[in-house]
């Protein structure tokens, strides 16, 4: 499965340029479904039949977050802005990957020492630009256009327990519901995975993703913060390595309590570790699925992350084979919901 | 081109009738279908003139600006406004208004500058108060009322290539589909005007009217900010005038649809029409709205460049607004394209 | 069941977002004999249905949820850490008791910890806790609360002389208390519309139970119920009077028929009333429920309350009053 995390992550797909990482996740499934299609907004959607006609729905957001050239000047310099909720102090020193390849250096303004040190206090993309090694904008305009999106470029590296690359968020999930498909036999219940598009910059897929399908429950997967490294954040728990997190709420939704208490009772019963997770911040697709129609019972099962949104988000291996272990009970349940 | 009367008229988020009624009245020999939903928007038909419709297209602009409210009218007789939208406070003084369905003049006072004792004290909604002439609380709730709407009063203007008024946005996207409703349009699909309410306080009519229509794809013409001025280094530009219409990749909340973005690019480049690419990626539009409804309707974005919109005194490049209507009616050519 | 008597027994109960089902069940019971018929949906709405002559659909609708807050993290036996469940504000919670209710279903009491003055560096005095500075003390209890365990100030609902009462989740209970003595008053008069009423999850946290349920009740109508803030001393926001009786909300999301039929209702029947202009978004559930399918008419009733999101908010239940007294007068003219 690290295989599959690895090329899941290295995959450059930002909101609203997803075509990439969708046709990936279709190679690698390898037939492991009985259908799938992408609907008009670009949700990736792959269906694997069950026996009761209930309908669980699984959602992982496919896009990560990026940067959209906005200039090109006269020397050939771009100016940027975020897709999502790029920082621009990560990006000080790091690099970005455009679509078609071509890589770029991240530089910052400053005409004098005190507007140098002003800029870094205050950064903000209005002070950035990107050195494609361009001579000028003819040539820049060769490698890429205004309106040409990237990420950034960064590579996986296993560290043992810990796995590191960009875009753990969320192709964490999206590998997650990867190796259930390929796990499952003839499911319990139906299952449709949502690969979701542009999550990062609003929940954008998932608010339209289930109209047609009308699930019976939703578990969105999907990463969050982490309290374990020096001096984090003291209001949150999550470790690293301590299993699923159950989220009960973050700032955008409530987790359905009877959801909640059922994977809560669904991991106790099978010995999955886990923990509970509250989020002072953030977001998941389980919100758009909670508002969707006459409402469905949604809980959102986290990856505990560590540096979300940088070149170089943390996830502990364990946490991630546990919870295909409590998907794949969950998905084989029977419930009221 | 119907702006010089669309942009006088008064309709601020929430009460927009008066630019709906106009609007109807002027379009309605014209249509095949013409209704209002239950919050106001505006919905009319040109069916398509082959036998069987290959699809559902449909534009949408909305009929409200961004305005005032009244919001308490003081013991002596002053009143104290909240803005509809976002109008910058700093726009008021000295500026004269249209209060309630009356239109009761009114007029931003602010201390003569001889009697200032901080010459920078910044204009807010909390100092400033409308002066309608009375001087105790009686008189002023005879001529308006908590609840009133408010806008600027000021004429619209035209110039031989420029056009000065209040209200352009979004009042030159309801004007293309009006154009685009006086064409003789042979279409083998079905095409939809959505003149919707609410944008300006959070795009809110444009997913109600999306519900009704149902369609294949949407295309939404705004007015939008140019920031093509001195003030402003040349890559903080969003648009400029004079560049054609502006098209949108990607706002606050949606990337657009790559699909109907490449498309409108294309068809742009193929017929030879002048366009621009917008280049900042803030602000959100009804695409958004739109994009979200239902089973997700791929929507994309036109504008009309526009200098110091939500202001008294937008300015508006008259050869911008006839390149847009041209590549609206091109989309309309090569509509089939996309709806296959 | 007394209208005060019926707002102290649910405002005293807890629920906040997501963990509401305490006071959907005191409804629930107390409504029951009202109503034709009375559920919970999917998401925890509680929803009681009122039968008239067929003539057209009018939903009544209140949020039952209240701010609160959620035990976040368990520092060690003595301290947790806590998060909020809606818009608290932290300045009113040191030396606070709270009711912790365990996910186990026991209750647990905390104390919202602060160091003595004695103690403090003097310069930092003066200043704002700040919330990630909080901690709340549960030594007290022989077991420990849980994390993920909701909370509340416990700040039972008292009265303040004659027609005053005090207490926490006043916002919006105050609403829900209403909509009960309604249906109260329906059982005795005919009226020609069908009735809904609908007590709805999760507003604090997003509007999500009255979106979900009125998409599935798909009325003509919908009247929201919530309170607006009275007697503030400002000098753009609106004057609203506590026992100046129930605000009509007009602005953008409320529709202007509706608006123009609860206000003759309320002249022709002698309510008093005061008029709430809404320059936007409202921040109630009518935001959310008129843009439900293919849109809703809406109307907006609210409660005057002071010190909203605190545990001493004020209502008068002479306002309540004439608050059951305008919508009766409008289902009647409906």
């Amino acid at each position: 499965m690290k295989d599959i995390i690895k090329t899941l992550t290295e995959i450059s797909s930002p909101s609203g340029r997803e075509d990439t990482i969708a046709e990936k996740i279709v190679e690698i499934l390898d037939g492991n479904f009985d259908e799938y299609w992408r609907d008009k907004l670009g949700n990736l959607i792959v269906l694997k039949k069950g026996k009761t006609g209930k309908k669980v729905l699984l959602d992982a957001h496919m896009d990560e977050i990026g940067v959209v050239v906005t200039n090109i000047d006269e020397n050939g310099f771009l100016r940027i802005e975020a897709v999502g909720g790029v920082n621009p102090y990560t990006l000080v020193g790091s690099r970005v990957r455009f679509q078609n390849n071509v890589v770029g250096v991240i530089g910052i303004e400053g005409e004098s020492f005190r507007s140098s040190r002003e800029n870094m206090k205050n950064l903000s993309f209005d002070v950035l630009f990107v050195d494609i090694g361009a001579k000028n904008k003819e040539d820049a305009l060769k490698k890429v256009k205004i309106g040409s999106f990237g990420t950034y470029d960064a590579s996986f590296h296993d560290l043992g327990d810990k796995l590191v690359s960009k875009a753990m968020d969320d192709r964490i999930g999206c590998a997650v519901m990867v190796q259930l498909l390929k796990e499952l036999e003839e499911p319990l219940n139906d299952v449709y995975c949502v690969f979701a598009v542009q999550e990062e910059i609003g929940l954008v897929g998932a608010t339209v993703a289930g109209y047609d399908i009308e699930p019976d429950v939703v578990i969105a997967i999907d990463v969050t913060a982490h309290g374990d490294t020096p001096k984090a954040l003291k209001r949150i728990p999550m470790k690293l390595g301590d299993g699923p997190a159950l989220k009960v709420m973050d700032a955008y939704s409530i987790s359905d309590r009877k959801v909640l208490e059922f994977l809560e009772e669904l991991a106790k019963k099978e010995n999955i570790p886990y923990q509970i997770e509250i989020l002072p911040f953030g977001g998941t697709d389980a919100a758009a699925y909670q508002r969707l129609k006459a409402g469905v019972p949604s809980a959102t099962v986290s990856i505990v992350t560590r540096y979300v949104h940088t070149p170089s988000e943390m996830v502990d291996y364990n946490d991630v084979l546990n919870t295909v272990k409590l998907l794949k009970s969950f998905v084989n349940s029977e419930f009221l919901f | 081109m119907f702006l010089s009367e669309l942009s006088t008229i008064a309709g601020v988020s929430g009460n927009e009738s008066k630019v709906r009624d106009f609007i109807k009245k002027t379009i309605e020999n014209k249509v095949d279908e013409l209704y209002e939903d239950k919050m106001g928007n505006l919905i009319a038909l040109k069916k398509s003139k082959t036998q069987s419709s290959k699809g559902r297209f449909a534009f949408f602009a909305h009929m409200d600006e961004v305005g005032f409210m009244v919001t308490r009218i003081n013991e002596d007789g002053k009143l104290s406004i909240h803005p509809v939208g976002g109008v910058d406070a700093r726009l008021l003084p000295g500026k004269r208004l249209k209060i309630g369905e009356k239109g009761t003049p009114g007029v931003v006072g602010l201390k003569a500058i001889h009697l200032q004792d901080n010459l920078d004290n910044v204009p807010s909604y909390q100092s400033l108060k409308v002066d309608i002439g009375v001087n105790k609380k009686s008189e002023a709730e005879k001529l308006v009322s908590v609840g009133d709407y408010a806008i600027f009063d000021v004429p619209f203007e035209e110039y031989s290539k420029h056009l000065i008024g209040k209200a352009f946005d979004d009042r030159g996207g309801c004007s293309l589909m009006m154009d685009l409703i006086f064409e003789d349009l042979k279409l083998p699909f079905d095409v939809y005007f959505a003149f919707v309410v609410q944008e300006e306080i959070g795009l809110r009519g444009s997913g109600v009217a999306a519900e009704e229509i149902k369609p294949d794809i949407a295309i939404v013409l705004e007015t939008t900010t140019a920031g093509d001025n001195p003030e402003l280094e040349e890559y903080k530009w969003a648009t400029h005038i004079g560049d054609g219409p502006a098209i949108t990749f990607m706002h606050r909340g949606y990337v657009v649809n790559k699909k109907v973005y490449e498309w409108i690019v294309d068809t742009a480049e193929k017929k030879g029409i002048k366009y621009q690419l917008k280049r900042r990626t803030a602000g959100g539009t009804d695409a958004l709205s739109v994009s979200k409804r239902l089973f997700g309707i791929p929507a994309g974005v036109v504008s009309i460049p526009c200098r110091y919109i939500h202001s008294p005194s937008s300015v508006m490049y008259k050869d911008d607004y006839f390149d847009t209507l041209n590549l609206l009616k091109a989309l309309l050519e090569e509509g089939e394209v996309i709806l296959s | 069941m007394e209208l005060k008597e019926f707002l102290k027994l649910i405002a005293s109960e807890y629920g906040p977002g997501g963990y509401e089902e305490n006071v959907v069940k005191i409804i629930q019971e107390n409504i029951s004999k009202y109503s034709d018929e009375v559920k919970t949906d999917n998401s925890g709405n509680l929803i009681a249905f009122k039968k008239g002559n067929g003539k057209g659909k009018l939903l009544l609708e209140a949020h039952v949820d209240e701010i609160g807050l959620v035990v976040s993290k368990i520092v060690n036996e003595d301290y947790v850490r806590i998060h909020m469940v809606g818009g608290v504000d932290y300045k009113i919670l040191p030396g606070q008791r709270l009711k912790i209710f365990g996910r186990n279903g026991k209750v647990y009491r905390g104390v919202v910890g602060m160091l003595a003055p004695h103690l403090q560096k003097s310069s930092d005095r003066g200043k704002v806790i700040d919330f990630d500075e909080l901690f709340v003390d549960v030594s007290m209890n022989d077991e420990k609360p849980e994390l993920g365990s909701m909370a509340v100030l416990d700040a039972p609902v008292v009265e303040l002389g004659e027609t005053l009462l005090t207490g926490k989740a006043l916002d919006n209970r105050s609403s829900c208390a209403v909509i009960f003595e309604v249906f109260k008053t329906l059982s005795k008069i005919k009226h020609d519309a069908d009735i809904y009423a609908l007590f709805s999850v999760k507003e604090e946290t997003g509007g999500v139970g009255a979106t979900v349920a009125s998409f599935s009740i798909e009325p003509d109508i919908a009247i929201i119920l919530d309170v607006t803030h009275a007697d503030v001393n400002g000098s753009m926001e609106p004057e609203i009077k506590l026992d100046g009786g129930p605000a009509l909300g007009i602005g953008p999301t409320v529709n202007r028929e509706v608006f123009e039929t609860l206000k003759k209702a309320a002249e022709e029947n002698n309510v008093k009333y005061q008029i709430e202009p809404l320059p936007g978004r409202s921040g109630t559930d009518a935001d959310s429920i008129q843009l439900v399918k293919k849109g809703i008419k809406t109307g907006l009733v609210s409660i005057p309350l002071r010190y909203m999101h605190t545990p001493a908010e004020i209502v008068s239940i002479e306002d309540l009053k004439e608050a059951v007294r305008l919508l009766t007068a409008y289902i009647i003219k409906f």
